[in-house]
């Protein structure tokens, strides 16, 4: 016999599966695009599917996924997804170069659809909001940064973390 | 109210910061990011 919860529960279940799928749809679009980068079909592929148009991204020629799910933030209903990868690329001095990749993506609530928010070489997340974190109390003394700068790259670790989204009231 | 995220709070911070040293060049880009993410 199924409980009420149990329903609730199951349809978790079927739409993370779904939004995976989404998600990981996305995610092949914007790999593809990068195979295509030298070419004006490719920037134009990355139209809609990133949140920032600027970035600028390798160009691949290969991509083979290692890891792909989606992760809850601290803020109810709202899941980032990621994605690792080795990717192939030519580096700008023409050298062939294999690294592991990560992409992060999240749902733009404006239209529904997921968008990618980063994809940069794949390191520690955690690690990286600690010692952002640690940059800025106690001040150190050994990075010249500007305050401003140290908060901008916090703020932009915790949005790659997705755990530092928790919601407090602002007036 | 306006929901806010620690990020959102630590941009908001990097403008303050960027007030101060008047630097108009600032653009708080991942703060519309997050808009677009976190329900409000």
């Amino acid at each position: 016999m199924l409980f009420a919860s149990n329903y609730v529960l199951l349809g978790q279940g079927i739409n993370n599966e779904n939004e995976l799928k989404e998600a990981g749809k996305i995610a092949d679009k914007f790999f593809q695009a990068l195979t295509l980068l030298d070419q004006p079909e490719g920037k134009e592929m990355l139209n809609g599917i990133t949140f920032d148009g600027n970035s600028e991204y390798p160009v691949l020629s290969s991509s083979n996924i290692l890891y792909e799910n989606l992760f809850d933030t601290d803020v109810s209903g709202v899941k980032g997804y990621k994605r690792l990868a080795m990717i192939k690329a030519t580096s700008r001095a023409d050298t062939p170069i294999e690294l592991r990749y990560i992409l992060i993506s999240y749902k733009d609530l404006t239209d529904n659809r997921w968008k990618i928010f980063a994809f940069r070489e794949a390191l520690d997340i955690s690690e990286e909001v600690r010692a952002a974190k640690s940059h800025i109390e106690p001040p150190s003394s050994i990075d010249p940064r500007k305050l401003q700068s140290k908060y901008r790259n916090l703020a932009y670790w915790e949005i790659m973390d997705g755990k530092n989204f928790r919601s407090n009231d602002r007036y | 109210m306006e929901k806010i995220s620690a990020a959102m709070i630590d941009i908001n911070r990097a403008y303050q910061e960027a007030k101060k040293d008047s630097d108009t060049k600032f653009v708080p880009e991942n703060l519309d990011t997050l808009k677009k993410i976190i329900p409000q």
